[in-house]
């Protein structure tokens, strides 16, 4: 039985059926404890709870201390509130009436208290599991500015954030997703400055969710996200509490999940792959090179095996002569035509890619060497493949990993091309690159043109694309995200 | 699906390309790096040198160069690309109608930057084994810093009305001597 299994039922005023049934829902649950005890000498309590789960001193401190120590007292309201108002010093315990309230906060790390005569079972916090705890962020690193990336633990998540945000417009919404693991995720938007019609959205598309667990955002984002078949990411995710508070502060809503440091954030745009941390906590001249470089680093990653292939291949005229006989010389002895070998050469890249992202730290010299010098050299000396082709798809991959947020889309695009180039020549790859931005243009993120900050002809949304204007050029926010663009007030 | 109807019709409407026919791995193709126009009695001889150390002239007469330069490109087994032809070596003995046809027949086949120079034995130069086509260039762009008289691409010339100004290039001790000539 699932908690929705337990909605409509309550306990009774009998204490043994009560424990009783507590006891009998977790019999198959050996970290399961109870304790049973005396109030004020007289009235039957227990408490139910699950080891590990609990902080011992807070359980101990807030709520069996007070309890059994407790001076006799006469009262005229009834033993819970009493108990509640006068009795357990913990800062977060309440009344549960439904069986299904009192097991999901159990189940969360909370006790449970049922008293002698009374229907209701009071839940004590005292959560005191482990969390990995605050680390520096390995996926979006930066050489200037914060650290720190989230937390597995959404509690401390929320914390980090707020302390980001310290307003009163934050608001948080809570929501419960997943009908067993009844994971706890958390809407967080500026209510002043959001974008309504996104979180609108993002709650019509969370209500519709019905899916038996959820153990990471990405659960959440495929099934909140309307582009199902597309290669690009229309949900932006990250795992900095400064991204989620920057996010917001442009009118856009994160969506944090328990059990993953995974955020998402929404609505996302297509310029916002090319962003980084570093852009924004350093010069912004400098940050201009970091930007630039990301887009000519896309158009590389999917265009040089493409175009070289179509060069060689079909328009040979259109190639430096000198290069062309390095070339077929270079091809002197290769057994395979251009195409295999350049698919061959993207395959390995993608294996070694992905061995590197999974092997431990400690052997990544060996994989590095293997890679490198087993696949590289060795191949090109063995005359399996040639050094032109290579460095054609060795520019191609390593310009992709500037790009980690287009990985998908890289890869499959990167294939595609290939293949058109290879047999349709310039107008293939022509055709391929129309293709792809007419999918680009066609998409649209939570109700926001996926597009909009580079189609749109106003400068105001080019200032945080192509380059990172100065900060007190951008004096307002994105007008495709937030009705309230007023972002600082006039200098003095 | 309109998505992937944009895509199907792309797709369809480059097979129509020339393009497709166009495919040849790189080392399918002979790339030539200098020819010669030569008559030799009633038979008009079109020589080609390729980039390759050994075995690198192809020859071919006919009756016209036109006639020539097609029989020479059926015949071979590989394809031949001339756009990275740099040298057109014309020989000295042929008539100003000749000279003029060869242009005109140039201009569809040869880059329009290929240099276009005169030879009073047009096979010495190609004889070798030794590919001249590079070589012979970068002499000419030489010869040119000094001589603007020497610069004779293929779109100068054509753009020449009665009178055309060529270099006359000769092989000597393995090296090259020039001169620039008037042809009327």
């Amino acid at each position: 039985m699932d908690i929705f299994d337990y909605e409509n039922i309550k306990l009774t005023d009998n204490f043994e059926e009560n424990t009783a049934y507590i006891k009998d829902i977790f019999k198959n649950d050996d970290i399961f404890r109870t304790r049973d005890f005396l109030f004020m000498g007289k009235y039957k309590c227990a408490i139910f709870f699950l080891d590990g789960m609990v902080n011992n001193v807070i359980l101990n401190e807030s709520l069996l201390e007070p309890m059994l120590s407790f001076k006799a007292e006469p009262f005229e309201a009834a033993l819970d509130d009493f108990i509640l108002e006068r009795v357990i010093y913990a800062a977060e315990s309440k009344k549960n009436e439904t069986v299904a309230d009192m097991l999901s906060a159990l189940l969360y790390g909370d006790t449970l208290l049922i008293i002698e005569g009374c229907k209701s079972g009071i839940t004590v916090n005292t959560k005191g599991w482990r969390t990995r705890g605050i680390s520096n962020s390995e996926n979006e690193k930066v050489l200037w500015g914060p650290k720190e990336a989230f937390d597995e633990a959404v509690m401390l998540n929320m914390a980090m954030l707020r302390r980001k945000l310290p307003t009163p417009d934050l608001c948080v919404e809570f929501v419960k997703i997943g009908r067993r693991t009844d994971t706890r995720a958390f809407i967080t938007y500026l209510s002043s400055i959001v974008n309504r019609k996104a979180l609108n959205i993002l709650k019509e598309r969370l209500k519709k969710i019905d899916i038996d667990g959820i153990l990471d955002a990405n659960y959440v984002g495929e099934l909140i996200n309307k582009n199902k078949f597309s290669l690009f990411k229309t949900i932006g995710t990250t795992e900095r509490p400064d991204t989620v508070a920057s996010n917001l502060l442009e009118g856009r809503v994160a969506l944090f999940i328990d059990g993953t440091p995974v955020v998402l954030t929404l609505p996302y745009l297509f310029s916002e792959n090319f962003q980084s941390g570093d852009d924004y906590y350093t010069n912004y001249i400098f940050a201009f090179i970091g930007r630039i470089l990301r887009y000519i680093c896309f158009f590389l990653s999917i265009s040089v095996p493409a175009l070289y292939l179509a060069l060689i291949t079909h328009h040979k005229q259109l190639v430096p002569t000198d290069f062309l006989l390095t070339v077929i010389k270079s091809r002197d002895g290769v057994p395979i035509p251009c195409i295999l070998e350049c698919l061959l050469l993207l395959f390995i890249f993608e294996i070694l890619r992905e061995t590197g992202q999974r092997v431990p730290q400690s052997m990544g010299h060996a994989l590095s060497i293997v890679g490198g010098l087993v696949v590289g050299q060795a191949s090109v000396e063995a005359r399996i493949v040639s050094a032109p082709t290579l460095i054609a798809v060795a520019l191609s991959g390593i310009a992709g990993l500037m790009v980690q947020r287009l990985n998908s889309a890289v890869v499959y695009s990167r294939f595609i091309l290939v293949l058109l180039g290879n047999y349709f020549g310039l107008f293939g790859y022509i055709a391929g690159v129309f293709t792809l931005m007419s999918i680009i243009f066609s998409l649209d993120s939570f109700g926001t043109d996926y597009t909009s900050s580079l189609i749109k002809p106003n400068f105001s949304t080019l200032k945080d694309t192509f380059f990172r204007a100065p900060w007190y050029k951008m004096n307002s926010r994105p007008y495709t995200l937030s009705e309230n663009r007023k972002r600082q007030g006039e200098r003095k | 699906m309109k998505r992937i109807l944009i895509i199907i019709v792309a797709l369809c409407s480059l097979t129509s390309c020339k393009t497709l026919t166009a495919y040849r791995e790189p080392e399918e193709v002979i790339i030539i790096s200098s020819v010669a126009f030569s008559k030799e009695k009633e038979s008009y001889i079109f020589t080609v040198q390729s980039e390759e150390e050994k075995n690198n002239l192809y020859k071919t007469s006919a009756d016209s160069f036109s006639k020539a330069i097609e029989m020479l490109n059926r015949d071979m087994y590989s394809s031949l690309l001339y756009s990275h032809c740099a040298v057109i070596i014309i020989d000295s003995e042929l008539s100003i109608q000749n000279i003029k046809e060869i242009i005109k027949l140039s201009l569809d086949i040869f880059p329009l930057n290929a240099r276009i120079i005169l030879s009073h034995n047009s096979n010495n130069l190609l004889k070798s084994n030794k590919p001249i086509g590079f070589e012979l260039l970068r002499y000419l762009q030489e010869k040119e810093d000094t001589n603007k008289l020497i610069k004779s691409t293929l779109y100068k010339v054509a753009n020449q009305k009665d009178i055309i100004t060529l270099p006359i290039i000769e092989e000597i001790d393995g090296g090259f001597t020039s001169k620039v000539i008037k042809v009327e």
